[in-house]
């Protein structure tokens, strides 16, 4: 059954007033977007073949604006959400590596190899979302900083510029999204 | 269970943010002050200080996740006659690349920035570089120099700088701990930039610390002149759908006014911008204030919002140089009007360098009048709406000050407390002083309103403002349900000295219902006083004077319905301190009517969500004073509403929820297991199953939701304990229902706990009976682990926790034949809940308490009797009737008293 298409920009604003069915579609939609996108570009990039994410966030969303125009909102509120399809899809890709590592006999060889702690496994990144999700109940800002700086990769400098606050304003945030994050994982830590 | 509280986190994290940055001993301070108003806020920054602590320890979340798309190397690709080398970074605009020239010639090295924005169509290439070459022609020592600008074959801009390896400039400073004139020096330097730039026509627009570099030889460079108008989408003029896309650097945190309001940018506009640097220079703060924000309230602040005066938020050692001179400086460069600033930079150099000089500045401060004016009009609530109104309060003096021409003496008083008050609102701003500062404002106040009074003579106009000064000052002071510093006594002084001059003003005839609006006021707070300190006698006194006067302006045409519900509501629960709960329902109705009034005259949404609040808030008082009809009455009208803000407004689901949470209530009045309520099972069982399926399906569309999650939990668990004798299968099944979401919610939170630690005891009797005893017991040693930390402290809450687990476990000991075991339990409950009487669970105020306390009873009696212990039971037997007939007697009019009772 063919479902008649709704713009992104209609999704985005259903989304923010609260809506959840709206809010879920969007993520589809941006996480089918995201892949095309790095697609075409890694074809693009020739023999690099890859792409980096930031960039590959930025580029998708000219690339819906262009195509809805003038009204599709503006990248701030975008990158919200498209941080956290991007924090989907990082864990998606910690969870094929690690299925790939699973080798039976070369998986304490390759637990050798890398340093403990090095690599953020793809279950502490699953806790990790679980918490962040706990978190936007109270404040949204704050997992929203998280996703993007933690998840996107995103400086400090440019989640600000997004956020139109200091920068010092986003290290704050990040701070204590990571005590409450810490805490939701780890447990209370003691004095 | 009310929703996870919002504001709470809010708090929370504001005060973890602010001391976070603070040394160790600042920090003990703060949240030392911070404890006398709010110890569980104090606690719970402590804790998170401490997690925080660890993480940093553990590097929590410093090493970034492997993902799934790698940065592209453009090592080794040329751009125009550089070829790149090696990442550098990420700014706000795009990647940047370090490059050298290809044919190695010039030993310079570039810095090449790939901007992520489309260029439209091959006009918007063209234009592009055309902009690009001109502002290339821009040399200067100070500017970094573009070099070049074009665009890539995957049609992606770049610009190629001249690479400046330095820090921004307010860093710079701080590193070196550079003084308040050395920083200044410096920013000589970069107004000489900007200046020449202006002379070549040429705005920056997106001025900022981070775009000012120093450099390895201390040398300033200014970066990305004139790029922000080089990325805007069209031409100057051209329609944009965001002002702040359009105009703006891509920084509105530094944006001047006009920038953000898409007015005309000239020279003035970069002048807005180095006073913003120097205002971050001098204070290590932004002019705006560092809270986070929405963009809606950036804007605002930066279009509305005064900045203070650099000397009040500087660092100590800062504050003496800066203040004078230097503060006039800073603030003429911040004006919200062009016009009133320096016209062009050379001017802001000029008053710098005199300044430097000690010479006068040709910058004037503002006047007295003028700030005052200004202070007036604002409408921004700083720390303390209070002290607005306490701003209004000298204003409104000093206009009646002037009308009369009055003594030097006094009128000298009306400038020094304004200046206080300025000065004062500064500091407040910077939080630290909040509580002092008010303290300040208080004292102050205080003096002048009582040297006034000792001048009054016979103005009555004088004495009605001074009447509402006292007001005011005690409202600060510590009126409960206002914010205050809580000092009730003194509170109380000013309170005497208002109404005894409103007295006065009565006698006189004066101003009339302005003066019966105040004196209302003033006996209301000195009310709530009295019922804070419970202070029945008083009490009594002042409701009944509060009542005539009540009675007398419900009567004036011009009366505020606002006051008045706001009066029935803080009466309401003080009469019930009194006994009177059906006066209390009274006032709590007519509470209720007056917003019904106000949602008539002028409805909208939110009159609508007051009144369903406001019934609902009646129909829980009504309850307590047995008016069950009543309450049912209120919640239905409740539902109605809810029901069509619902239509309203789909899309906002909070509407749904207090649905479905009124819902419940409703189902409570109809047919509550656990407390007051009319006896229809069946109809309580509709109710709550619609509750249920509201919050199921709330969650279903948003399983995240932790409001939903309560909710879907608070419905399953009334419903289970509605259906529990009927068909206790379904019953657990219900309560296991409730019990996986809530399970689901993070714990060590009361809203979560209290509800889990209930229904895992309660559902220990389905279990029972249906043989799972050793399922039955792992849960109510759970609930018991669960109820611990609420049990530390004997109070209302530690009889939530403890009401349902003794019960579940003296029907246990009853059933395994051990009747003296479920005689303990009991009478442990039963003493706790007679000691408990001060804290306010009485059974002889509060239906509710009363209901809890007579199930005891019998439970007790029903125990002593299977132990064999008859005269005690007798005893306990007499104890209920007792309460019962004291009921009955409080209540004549309730059908209800003795049903309820003697469930």
């Amino acid at each position: 059954m063919e479902e008649p298409p709704s713009s992104i920009t209609a999704l985005l604003t259903a989304a923010d007033n609260g809506d959840g069915m709206a809010k879920d579609r969007l993520f589809t939609v941006l996480y089918a977007e995201l892949h095309a996108m790095a697609r075409r570009e890694a074809a693009r990039a020739g023999s690099t073949g890859a792409f980096g994410v930031t960039t590959l966030l930025h580029e998708t969303y000219l690339h819906i604006a262009s195509r809805e125009g003038a009204r599709f909102p503006d990248r701030a509120r975008f990158m919200g959400y498209a941080a956290r399809v991007m924090r989907g899809l990082v864990i998606d890709h910690a969870r094929m590596r690690r299925a790939a590592k699973r080798g039976g006999q070369f998986e304490i060889t390759s637990l050798d190899t890398e340093a403990a702690g090095q690599l953020v496994d793809e279950r502490e990144l699953n806790e990790i979302s679980q918490a962040l999700d706990a978190l936007a109940q109270h404040d949204q800002a704050l997992a929203d900083v998280v996703d993007l700086k933690f998840f996107s990769g995103f400086s400090f400098d440019e989640i600000a510029t997004m956020r139109t606050v200091s920068e010092r304003t986003i290290r704050r945030q990040w701070e204590t999204a990571r005590a409450y994050i810490h805490r939701q994982i780890r447990g209370q830590a003691p004095a | 269970m009310t929703d996870a509280n919002p504001d709470r986190w809010s708090a929370v994290h504001h005060l973890f943010s602010e001391v976070l940055d603070l040394s160790p001993a600042a920090r003990v301070e703060r949240l030392a002050t911070v404890r006398e108003c709010d110890a569980s806020l104090a606690l719970e920054v402590e804790l998170l200080i401490q997690q925080h602590a660890q993480a940093v320890r553990d590097r929590f979340l410093d090493d970034e996740p492997e993902r799934p798309v790698h940065e592209p190397t453009l090592e080794g690709q040329t751009f125009g006659t550089y070829t790149v080398k090696s990442l550098l970074g990420q700014g706000g605009m795009g990647t940047v690349w370090m490059a050298e020239r290809t044919d190695g010639r010039f030993e310079r090295r570039a810095a090449i920035k790939f901007l992520n924005i489309a260029l439209v169509g091959r006009g918007g290439e063209e234009r592009f570089m055309r902009e690009g070459r001109i502002l290339g022609r821009l040399t200067h020592p100070r500017i970094a120099q573009l070099l070049d600008a074009g665009v890539s074959a995957h049609r992606q801009p770049f610009l190629v700088l001249e690479y400046i390896d330095g820090v921004a400039i307010d860093r710079y400073c701080d590193e070196r701990a550079l003084d308040a004139a050395a920083r200044v020096e410096l920013f000589l330097e970069v107004v000489s930039a900007v200046a020449f730039a202006h002379m070549n026509l040429i705005v920056h627009r997106d001025i900022k610390p981070s775009n000012v570099l120093v450099d390895r030889d201390g040398q300033v460079k200014l970066l990305d002149f004139g790029i922000a108008k080089l990325l805007q989408d069209g031409d100057d003029g051209a329609t944009v759908t965001h002002p702040t896309q359009a105009g703006v650097g891509l920084t509105p945190a530094f944006a001047a006014p006009e920038q953000v309001s898409g007015g005309v940018i000239t020279t003035a506009t970069d002048v807005y911008a180095l006073g913003v640097v120097l205002f971050v220079l001098l204070t290590g703060k932004h002019p705006a204030g560092d809270e986070p924000r929405s963009h809606a309230e950036l804007i605002k602040a930066i279009v509305d919002g005064e900045p203070p005066r650099p000397s009040a938020v500087a660092p100590e050692a800062f504050r003496s140089v800066i203040r004078g001179d230097l503060d006039t400086i800073v603030l003429k460069a911040l004006k919200k009007a062009p016009a009133e600033r320096y016209g062009v930079v050379t001017g802001l150099a000029d008053d710098l360098r005199r300044w430097r000089r000690h010479e006068p500045i040709s910058a004037r401060p503002d006047t007295v009048a003028y700030r005052i004016g200004r202070f007036a009009r604002r409408n921004r609530i700083a720390v303390g709406g209070t002290l607005l109104l306490l701003a209004g309060l000298s204003i409104g003096l000093y206009v009646v000050n002037r009308q009369r021409a009055v003594a030097e003496t006094r009128f000298r008083l009306v400038q020094q407390i304004a200046n206080e008050l300025f000065n004062v609102e500064q500091d407040i701003k910077a939080l630290a002083g909040a509580t002092a500062a008010r303290e300040r404002i208080v004292k102050t106040s205080l003096d002048y309103l009582e040297r006034l009074t000792s001048d009054a003579g016979g103005d009555l106009g004088l004495k009605a403002e001074i009447a509402a000064g006292y007001l005011k000052v005690a409202e600060v002071q510590g009126v409960p349900r206002r914010m205050n510093l809580g000092h009730l006594d003194q509170a109380r002084v000013s309170l005497g000295k208002a109404e005894a001059l409103l007295r006065e003003l009565r006698d006189a005839r004066f101003d009339r219902t302005r003066t019966l609006r105040r004196l209302i006021q003033a006996v209301d707070f000195e009310s709530r006083i009295d019922y804070d300190r419970r202070d029945l006698p008083a009490l009594t006194a002042r409701i009944a004077v509060l009542e005539a006067l009540v009675a007398e302006y419900e009567m004036s045409r011009e009366r505020d319905d606002e006051l008045l519900t706001e009066v029935f509501d803080s009466m309401s629960t003080s009469i019930i301190e009194l006994g009177r709960l059906d006066d209390a329902a009274t006032y709590a109705r007519r509470a209720t009517d007056a917003r019904r009034e106000a949602a008539r005259r002028m409805p909208s949404t939110a009159a609508r969500g007051a009144l369903a609040n406001s019934l609902a808030s009646y129909a829980r008082v009504a309850r307590n004073a047995g008016r069950l009809d009543d309450a049912e009455r209120a919640l239905t009208e409740a539902l109605a509403l809810l029901e069509r803000m619902t239509v309203d407004e789909p899309a906002n689901y909070r509407w749904r929820l207090n649905l479905a949470n009124t819902s419940i209530s409703l189902g409570r009045v109809l047919g509550d297991a656990d407390g007051p309520s009319l006896g229809r099972l069946d109809d309580a069982i509709a109710a709550f199953d619609r509750g249920l399926a509201i919050g199921r399906a709330v969650l279903a569309s948003d399983a995240k939701e932790n409001l939903a999650r309560n909710n879907h939990a608070l419905g399953a668990w009334r419903l289970g304990d509605a259906i529990r004798m009927l068909d206790p299968a379904r019953a657990l099944a219900l309560y296991d229902e409730a019990i996986a979401v809530l399970r689901g919610t993070p714990g060590g939170n009361f809203n979560r706990d209290v509800p889990l630690v209930n229904v895992l005891a309660e559902s220990t009797l389905p279990l029972r009976r249906l043989h799972r005893d050793r399922e039955a017991r792992e849960r109510l040693d759970e609930a018991k682990r669960l109820a611990e930390p609420y049990r530390k402290t004997p109070s209302q809450t530690s009889l939530l926790v403890d009401d349902p687990i003794s019960r579940a476990e003296a029907d246990w000991a009853l059933a395994l034949r051990r009747p003296s075991d479920a005689v303990s339990w009991h009478r442990t409950f039963a003493t706790s809940l007679e000691s408990l009487k001060a804290a306010g669970a009485d059974p002889r105020t509060e239906l509710t308490s009363a209901f809890v306390a007579s199930r005891r009873y019998r439970l007790l009696t029903e125990a002593l009797i299977a132990a064999g212990q008859t005269e005690e039971a007798a005893t306990v037997v007499a104890k209920r009737g007792e309460l019962v007939q004291f009921w009955k007697h409080k209540l004549p009019g309730s059908p209800y008293v003795e049903s309820v009772l003697m469930r």
